[in-house]
């Protein structure tokens, strides 16, 4: 059962550009997503647009079956996604504990904790944290929500190979363990690898990609243009 | 985390940002309340010198046969906008005699030649209240024995120490009062009270005998209207001075007493006097519009440098305004959260501007309101206005109005501070308010 369904959604910049061209996805809880592409195909559009941070020129974008733009962008970002960035964008004044407090009313610390921080980093200000540290924070942040869809745009993009491998994990486990539909824009090829479905996003249309063991995946031999309920129908 | 304890998260952790805030609204705030300040002690020190010096005008009716008729008196204290203070007074000469016709002696040492038929003759004052005449305000007469001269009083007069030594005449005793031109119209009249002066004449040896202050005699209007005109039953009179609650509704009132029925304007005048009250109102109107005008740019300088400081400062939180957008956050209670933090510091500002306020204004407000003060003494002193009207200055006390804040005042400058905060706040995010989240984000990254 999918939480987020992508139908013919369309997007252009400034009414000229087309970076997007009736692209068609569906995403369920429990898995992580990877969307691959070249730079400005319009990955961090399409999240920006699942996220509610943007309305699309076209189609439309439901969440639990319901049109996102009809439900209100405002109250989707505010309940039922989390955005982690590659630039972590924590609140600068706060302490992660705070950070973390800004989306939920639950305890801060044992969610810290799990991520890898002790008890005095979690007092800490933000940016005396390492990047690593910083991105534990933003994804505890995410994930303290309770928000059901995670958005997180090239959230290794700043870390070295080993942090990396750890968000990565982390994110894994917040899919599979916590049923969260985790949707991640990456260049990284090694989370691609490790990601459940992997996205292709060329030429403003989006392609569901084999995974392959040998590091690079390959394209599907169906194209993944059309919704589900109409490939079916074929 | 609700809005407030963010904004006073921000406030407590930007400690410089807060602090540069704090002193910018400081400073804002004690300008403006130092302003209010002097301006409500000149709105003061205005109502003092209303009360003080009083505006009035003068009917003289030098050429007029018969003097200002007593009717007209009556229609003029009638008017609107009279205080009801007034003064009327005649002058004039007469002849003194024992209440059996025989001449009172007066004095003639060392006094200059007299014009004929002035030889015993002495000068005659009459007005509406004799201790409201200037020899007596001005201190130079003062009362030895017996009661002043009023309306009510009758045919009375007060005659000098040395004038009743002279001749034998002590309070409660009766004299002849006679015209000097007509031997045999006389008048009687009883000794009311004597007096006496305690400042030596100036202008002894150059004086005429009926100038000499031995000879001079206080009465009654009605008496001195009967020496002067012949009239009796009525009391007609050479002047009178006539005062108004406000200076600035006397071109007014003149104008209306021009108007009224049955007065010769040809043969009498009618004399404005409110040059002292002019004068000072013009010392303080130029501190007044001094002050206004430091309130108005104070006001506007105030509102561009927040605006300005708060835009800059806004600048730099896209990036923050950006996440919590993210979050779900409305702009609304993003906008709430900035305009908070800027009022928590506006309050601790305008808390301690009272007492730098208070301070301040006493100092420079002192300073500035005693500079317009000595303008406005010298101004009464060199027009004399008040002395020649009887009316005494003692009353204008500019020098002790207090320079201090007061609760209006503060009241005002705490709306003034909160209206700046949220019309500055507004403006400063106007701009990242109006976009897109995704354009804040994109100009995050």
């Amino acid at each position: 059962m999918s939480i987020m369904e992508i139908k013919q959604v369309g997007y252009s910049y400034d009414n000229k550009k087309k970076v997007l061209k009736g692209v068609n996805a569906e995403m369920e809880q429990g898995k992580l997503y990877a969307i691959l592409g070249p730079s400005g195909c319009g990955k961090t559009t399409l999240l920006s647009l699942i996220g509610g941070l943007d309305s699309p020129g076209s189609g439309q974008i439901y969440f639990d079956g319901q049109d996102i733009a009809k439900t209100g962008l405002s109250d989707h970002r505010k309940n039922h996604v989390a955005f982690i960035f590659q630039a972590y964008n924590l609140i600068d004044y706060l302490t992660p504990t705070e950070n973390v407090s800004l989306t939920s009313k639950l305890p801060p610390l044992p969610i810290l904790e799990r991520l890898g921080l002790t008890k005095e980093e979690s007092k800490r200000n933000v940016l005396k944290l390492s990047g690593g540290q910083q991105q534990r924070v933003a994804i505890a942040r995410a994930l303290a929500s309770e928000a059901p869809v995670i958005l997180a745009d090239e959230p290794t993009g700043n870390l070295d190979e080993d942090t990396a491998q750890d968000i990565t994990d982390i994110l894994k486990e917040s899919a599979h363990k916590m049923n969260k539909c985790v949707v991640v824009v990456t260049h990284s090829n090694e989370l691609a690898k490790q990601a459940d479905v992997v996205f292709r996003l060329r030429k403003g249309e989006l392609q569901v990609l084999e995974r392959v063991q040998d590091g690079a995946a390959q394209p599907q031999s169906r194209r993944n243009n059309a919704p589900r309920s109409e490939r079916r129908a074929h | 985390m609700n809005l407030c304890k963010r904004a006073c998260l921000y406030s407590v952790r930007k400690k410089g940002k807060t602090l540069t805030l704090l002193a910018f609204l400081l400073v804002m705030a004690t300008l403006m309340l130092t302003c209010l300040s002097i301006q409500s002690a000149t709105e003061t020190a205005n109502a003092n010198i209303k009360k003080a010096l009083l505006g009035y005008f003068t009917i003289n009716a030098k050429t007029l046969e018969n003097g200002i008729p007593e009717d007209t008196v009556s229609q003029i204290l009638a008017m609107d906008g009279l205080s009801g203070r007034y003064t009327l007074r005649s002058y004039t000469y007469a002849t003194y005699f024992d209440a059996d016709g025989n001449l009172l002696e007066i004095n003639t040492e060392g006094a200059a030649q007299v014009p004929e038929g002035y030889e015993n003759a002495g000068r005659v004052v009459a007005n509406s209240n004799s201790q409201e005449d200037s020899y007596f305000t001005d201190g130079g007469f003062e009362m030895v024995e017996g009661n002043p001269i009023t309306t009510e009083t009758g045919s009375q007069v007060l005659v000098h120490e040395k004038f009743a030594q002279r001749n034998g005449l002590s309070v409660g005793d009766t004299m002849l009062l006679g015209n000097v031109e007509d031997k045999d119209k006389t008048i009687p009249v009883t000794v009311a009270g004597i007096f006496t002066n305690t400042e030596e004449q100036d202008s002894i040896g150059m004086a005429p005998s009926y100038d000499l202050y031995d000879n001079i005699v206080f009465t009654d209007l009605s008496t001195a209207s009967f020496l002067l005109y012949g009239t009796e039953g009525t009391t007609n009179v050479q002047y009178g001075d006539f005062y108004v609650n406000d200076p600035d509704e006397l071109e007014r009132i003149m104008t209306d007493v021009q108007e009224l029925d049955g007065v010769d304007w040809e043969s009498c005048t009618l004399t404005r006097y409110d040059n002292d009250y002019q004068n000072a109102k013009e010392s303080l109107e130029g501190l007044q519009n001094i002050v206004f005008i430091a309130i108005a740019v104070v006001s506007v300088i105030c509102f561009l440098v927040l605006a300005l400081f708060l835009t800059l400062r806004l600048r730099g939180r896209v990036h923050e305004t950006g996440v919590y957008l993210a979050m779900g956050i409305s702009k609304g209670s993003v906008l709430l959260q900035y305009l908070l933090e800027v009022i928590l510091v506006a309050a601790i500002a305008l808390v301690i501007s009272f007492g730098t306020s208070t301070a301040i204004s006493h100092q420079i407000g002192s300073s500035l309101l005693s500079q317009v003060t000595s303008e406005t003494y010298e101004t009464v002193d060199l027009t004399g206005e008040s002395e020649a009207a009887q009316e005494p200055t003692e009353d204008l006390d500019l020098a002790e109005i207090e320079v201090a804040v007061s609760a209006e005042d503060y009241a005002l400058v705490w709306a003034f501070g909160m209206v700046l905060c949220v019309a500055s706040t507004a403006l400063a995010a106007y701009p990242i308010m109006k976009m897109k989240p995704k354009s804040i984000l994109s100009q995050m990254s």
